[in-house]
């Protein structure tokens, strides 16, 4: 009877722990413990993932993907958001709802990281086709491609509303598509394909105002898709889809104008639509749509030019690269996201020669997704 | 608060469990059926909530209760038990109906028991905002578990802890919860 019960009593105890104990994942050693958030805009929704630091693995936030009514009297039509942010605070998100000319805001739940729409939303330019947000998350910058302006917006840290400052929006050249804060937050770079030329202008502290940088817009020449700024804001780095080429420009750090580094222009692979400076500064990486596969460069830090890394091989995973971006917090992956297949690569780092590796770990999105923002 | 609606829906579930078992009670040996004993188990529960499946940084602290109606003796040591709980945290409620066989007995003055239970299990999940949105799923639920009482007279047990691993598949994801519960047992019927 006495050795029943403790059998019994052992065997009911220890099926009960070892069944809560959860496998540990294999993780890297220099990046901290914890998560952080993931938004990708695709199809009709938003898709929210919580990325572990240390194992990428990816974990659909309840209630993902989160579809938003395009007005509450069509709630079975959705919005289809083409490009996300997150304000610094992890408290609010935005939007773009290209289709419908406006931004939307969502409230971001604490614990889960799961969106709520703020209504109303916030009315842009037309077309409006990119944002980017000062560091501090005072102003919200949005690229309008049809009416070839640039809406300003300040945030209120509490509610997180928009407001379009006095003056906005501002004058553009033709067409202005992907926009960049530069990292000292003094500097704002906007690309205008069809212009084959990257705009400049110097943002108002504390009042968000621009003004076009001397010499804007920068002729790039060629057909330039996408371009990066080092952290240290010294280089840009530009693909040219015609010539399947990525050069460097070097960043006056008083008045943000650009000037073409000589001898840095470097092939890619075929049709580099999205390109990357790792948050080290010290690695460049292209994604090459056409020949599906992501090529890896050093960067020399005195000069800013890109030399092909010797210990890199050709790695897949290109196709149809709708963004590319890296997580800030470790360094330790790098996100290429498929327009086409609905799925988002994810490649690990090696921080010491900048080698990529693919991982089994990038998520599916359903839909082709088009932007993507994590959180730090 | 516990939703109305829901621990209303429990409360029919059990009634008509308690039907359904009836033609399987008439079955057994003839002294059993005289008056089968009951044990009557209620109080707290704890339940570490295995949150992370569904995009939370770490799993999830719940407090709530626990109740549950036990034929011990069916046959021999071996019972069965119809075990309810709910728990409540921030921006969860968690629920649980499950029935299973338990196999108890004695050991130096105390009862142990152990049991397997299946049933369902039901998650809600608040997402805060201007326009707060709960979602809700309802799903199967596994558990394995035991515990201790200590009887404190004849018609009385102080169960000292009852542990018990429950795997529920809701929203969509699997979790693996750890519930902890004590509280007090009341005997009736029987010999």
């Amino acid at each position: 009877m006495q050795a029943k019960a403790v059998a019994l009593f052992s065997a009911c105890l220890m099926l009960a722990g070892l069944s809560g104990c959860g496998s540990s994942s294999s993780s890297s050693t220099t990046a901290p413990a914890g998560s952080h958030l993931a938004y990708v805009t695709a199809g009709t929704g938003i898709s929210a993932f919580r990325v572990d630091n240390r194992s990428g693995s990816f974990t659909s936030v309840v209630g993902s993907p989160f579809s938003f009514p395009i007005s509450p009297s069509s709630p079975n039509n959705f919005t289809s958001p083409t490009a996300v942010n997150v304000h610094p605070s992890k408290k609010f998100a935005y939007a773009l709802n290209q289709a419908q000319n406006d931004i939307s805001l969502f409230q971001i739940d604490s614990n889960s990281g799961a969106l709520s729409e703020v209504l109303p939303r916030t009315s842009t330019g037309i077309s409006p086709s990119s944002m980017s947000m000062t560091a501090g998350g005072d102003f919200l910058f949005v690229t309008n491609f049809s009416s070839d302006t640039i809406s300003v917006f300040s945030v209120n840290s509490g509610s997180g509303a928009l407001t379009e400052i006095s003056g906005s929006p501002f004058a553009a050249s033709l067409n202005p598509s992907k926009i960049m804060v530069s990292p000292s937050g003094k500097f704002l770079y906007v690309l205008n394909p069809n212009l084959t030329a990257i705009s400049a202008y110097a943002i108002a502290s504390g009042a968000g105002t621009l003004t076009p940088v001397s010499g804007s817009p920068f002729v790039i020449g060629g057909a330039p898709r996408s371009f990066a700024i080092d952290p240290a804001e010294h280089f840009m780095y530009v693909t040219d889809v015609n010539a399947n080429t990525v050069s460097a420009y070097s960043i006056n750090s008083s008045t943000g104008a650009l000037t073409f580094v000589q001898n840095s222009t470097i092939a890619t692979g075929t049709t580099p639509v999205q390109v990357l400076v790792h948050s080290s500064g010290t690695f460049l990486y292209v994604a090459n749509t056409a020949s599906s596969n992501i090529s890896e460069y050093k960067l020399d830090s005195a000069t800013g030019i890109p030399a092909v890394n010797t210990n890199s091989a050709t790695i897949t995973g290109g196709a149809g690269a709708s963004f590319m971006l890296n997580d800030s917090t470790s360094g330790n992956y790098v996100f290429v996201g498929s327009g086409n297949t609905g799925t988002i690569g994810e490649f690990s780092v090696n921080l010491t020669t900048g080698v990529l590796t693919t991982t089994s770990n990038g998520p599916s999105t359903g839909a082709g997704s088009n932007s993507m923002f994590l959180t730090k | 608060m516990p939703n109305i609606r829901l621990l209303s829906r429990f409360s029919k579930n059990i009634f008509k469990l308690v039907i359904s078992l009836a033609p399987a009670l008439s079955c057994l040996p003839a002294s059993a059926q005289h008056a089968p004993e009951l044990e009557l188990f209620g109080g707290y529960s704890y339940l570490r909530f295995d949150s992370k499946p569904l995009g939370y940084p770490s799993n999830s602290n719940l407090n709530g209760w626990n109740g549950s109606l036990t034929a011990p003796h069916l046959y021999r040591e071996l019972g069965l038990v119809v075990d309810v709980s709910g728990h409540y945290g921030s921006g969860f409620r968690e629920y649980n109906f499950m029935v299973g066989p338990q196999v108890t007995t004695d050991f130096r003055g105390y009862t142990v028991f152990g049991r397997f239970l299946y049933g369902r299990a039901r998650d809600r999940v608040e997402i805060n905002g201007q326009s707060p949105v709960g979602l809700s799923s309802l799903g199967r639920a596994i558990a394995v578990g035991g515990g201790v009482e200590k009887s404190l007279s004849a018609k009385l047990s102080y169960r000292i802890v009852q542990v018990d691993y429950i795997n529920a598949s809701t929203l969509g994801q699997t979790q693996g919860n750890i519930r902890v519960s004590t509280g007090f047992v009341f005997r009736f019927g029987g010999k």
